[in-house]
């Protein structure tokens, strides 16, 4: 299959345009609106308590489903944090620095206008570079075999727990437990239990939707429970004026290059693992403020339109950059796309090779899925705002029992196993556990969808190798992959550890 | 580099560096195929967690750790509201495991808003109601799963 073959992308669209397809596209997209807006569940959560109800689907609609949710997550999650200074997302806070002056000015329709635009901007260009580099990863990934794969899969954790910074060692240690979580069961090749303690159930594992359902939307609700009240704390949200909302449209266009820096800088970091949206948004901001001439640089914070555009566009760029390293090499960037990974394992999609040569319908399908629901969420953004708002003022106690119901019910529904309920529970207190020591999650679902990689490619490896592990240090492709594991290592240790800190205020 | 314990965090590293330890030991006696993945993440998870217990890794400055206390301090929630949300969410399983998971969604909703959330009577039955409905219609007629009936829903089956 040619990478860009006509017929395949053709067939993509017109699947995107059957009734059942559009069907998904809408609920998908809804469904990350609502769960953008609601600050603490974000894209990762709908994702994994969407997993049970994806497998009664084809992976096609499946797909078209997920990639509703992910291009639609960032866009709401801009409503809240220019009408109530509360970011419906983590990258969304770039955004609360000038939208929220805006909209204390009477200006949140305009604000809202342009972040909506230069979203659905963003996540185009986010999707152009991810065609753009479809035939490019494709020869690539063809040059890597297990022994890279090994390495990719380290790589991939290692550069996750650096994104964390100062919290690099907590991250590595937490992945390192996932890994361990992950080679729980029967080994594949030599049929030895491992972990199960003769416990039947784990014979095949922890299975990864209700691991997953439990470390996001389980951990979730413990932690709105505990906190109690609304899920917004602020107070009333300013009407927004349509007029003005139509007139905020035009800006990412009349700044169209501040928009498309802010979706360069966007995919640029999006491609890169563990990065994530949030130092995408806030560095595509602090370009665009060194970048502004010397008399502007004083409006920035004080209700600057350019400080919306700028973090709106890269945030949703990202999600395109993202999909890169994701589908050619099977390595997951963000906790979203780690999720994201286990969709398309559960449905029998390999990344990697495999995708990128006998399943490129299905990334067409996406990449058309994630274009759509960006359009769209953008225009229910536009035209329903001050109701998305709202959204952020239902009470812990009344939303907690509704996603918990969907989220064990969902676990229970994969396998009608209800230990799966238990396991769900488990890992939702363990993630909530993580959460309040401030240990960085992002490692954990990486490191379960990455075990088993890691342990297939290790075993092919010795395979090729004729029982030694010569290959990870023969070819250059391993080498190369080593080098950058110590280098983010070696970075690590200079930054940190060689540094002598000024305080160390947590620790007696 | 100073040797300093890092207390706030024990509670956690702890029971990690002994679930290491154990999975270093069990895992070790498997065969060299089986074991090499298991083996080798504990070995590199105990290193980890002696790292950040001697407190190598806290070497945050003043203005960063100033930020951190700052943001703890806003998220601060006390122990006991934490161990009662824990408790209530294990509750839902529980309710579930004995009544079904749809009757067990319906009472768990209900006692969260009418007695957690002292929220009125009727929209509060409402609510659980429609929920309850909702999941039925969901999962048994859309995407045709028989749910779970709980122990004493089995009970009632078996002696009908």
């Amino acid at each position: 299959m040619e990478a860009l073959d006509l017929a395949v992308i053709a067939e993509a669209w017109l699947k995107l345009l059957e009734f059942d397809s559009m069907i998904y596209l809408v609920l998908g997209t809804v469904i990350g609106l609502i769960f953008g807006v609601l600050p603490g569940l974000g894209g990762t959560t709908a994702l994994a308590l969407l997993i049970p109800f994806s497998m009664n689907m084809e992976p096609g609609d499946a797909i078209i489903l997920m990639a509703g949710v992910m291009a639609s997550t960032p866009t709401s999650g801009a409503v809240t944090a220019i009408l109530l200074n509360t970011p419906g997302t983590a990258p969304n806070a770039a955004t609360t620095l000038d939208g929220y002056p805006l909209a204390q000015q009477g200006k949140g329709g305009l604000a809202i206008g342009a972040a909506a635009t230069a979203s659905g901007v963003g996540g185009l260009l986010g999707v152009i570079f991810l065609i753009a580099m479809v035939p490019i990863t494709r020869e690539i990934v063809l040059m890597f075999a297990p022994p890279e794969f090994f390495l990719l899969a380290v790589l991939g954790l290692v550069t996750v727990s650096l994104s964390t910074g100062k919290k690099f060692v907590k991250s590595l240690m937490v992945g390192l437990f996932g890994v361990i979580i992950a080679s729980v069961g029967y080994h594949e090749v030599t049929g030895e239990e491992r972990f199960t303690f003769g416990v039947d159930y784990l014979w095949d594992g922890f299975k990864l939707v209700p691991v997953m359902i439990g470390f996001f939307a389980v951990s979730e609700m413990i932690n709105l429970w505990a906190k109690r009240g609304t899920v917004s704390k602020s107070g009333d949200i300013e009407s927004v004026n349509l007029k003005q909302v139509l007139q905020g449209c035009l800006e990412p266009f009349k700044q169209w290059k501040i928009t498309l820096r802010g979706a360069a800088i966007g995919t640029g970091v999006g491609a890169l693992p563990g990065v994530g949206g949030t130092v995408a948004a806030f560095m595509a901001y602090t370009f665009a403020v060194t970048t502004a001439k010397p008399e502007d640089r004083d409006s920035f914070g004080k209700g600057n339109i350019i400080g919306v555009i700028a973090p709106e566009s890269a945030n949703n760029a990202k999600e395109g950059g993202a999909l890169v390293p994701t589908l050619a090499f099977g390595i997951p960037g963000s906790a979203e796309m780690a999720v994201f990974l286990s969709v398309l394992i559960l449905h029998g999609l390999t990344p990697g090779p495999t995708i990128m040569t006998e399943s490129l319908d299905i990334i067409w399908i996406l990449i058309a899925a994630t274009v759509v629901a960006g359009v769209m969420a953008s225009v229910i953004t536009i035209l329903s705002a001050s109701s998305i708002a709202k959204l952020t003022f239902v009470d812990s106690r009344t939303l907690v029992p509704i996603v918990l119901a969907f989220a064990m019910i969902g676990s229970y529904s994969l396998d009608n196993e209800i230990y799966d309920v238990f396991t769900t529970l488990a890992f939702g207190v363990i993630g909530f556990i993580f959460m309040r020591f401030g240990f960085p999650r992002i490692s954990f679902p990486l490191a379960i969808v990455l075990g088993p990689l890691m342990e297939t490619s290790y075993f092919q490896s010795l395979g090729i190798g004729d029982g030694t592990l010569s290959l990870l240090f023969d070819r250059p492709q391993s080498i190369i992959i080593l080098v950058l594991i110590a280098g983010c290592i070696l970075y690590y240790l200079k930054n940190s550890v060689g540094s002598s800190p000024k305080g160390r205020s947590k620790v007696s | 580099m100073k040797i300093r314990i890092d207390h706030e965090n024990l509670a956690l590293t702890g029971p990690l560096l002994a679930f290491a330890v154990g999975t270093l030991i069990i895992g070790a006696e498997y065969s060299d195929i089986s074991e090499f993945v298991p083996y080798w993440a504990s070995i590199f998870m105990l290193i980890t967690c002696l790292f950040v217990i001697l407190g190598f890794d806290n070497q945050m400055t003043d203005e960063e750790a100033e930020a951190e206390a700052e943001a703890n301090a806003s998220e601060e929630i006390s122990k006991s509201r934490i161990y009662i949300a824990i408790l209530w969410i294990s509750a839902f399983v529980f309710i579930s495991y004995f009544i079904g998971l749809i009757l067990g969604s319906a009472v768990y909703a209900f006692c969260s808003m009418y007695l957690f959330g002292d929220k009125k009577l009727l929209p509060t039955l409402l609510i659980s109601v429609l929920l309850g409905c909702s999941l039925f219609g969901m999962f048994e007629y859309v995407l045709e799963k028989e749910l779970y009936m709980g122990i004493f829903g089995e009970m009632l089956l078996e002696d009908y």
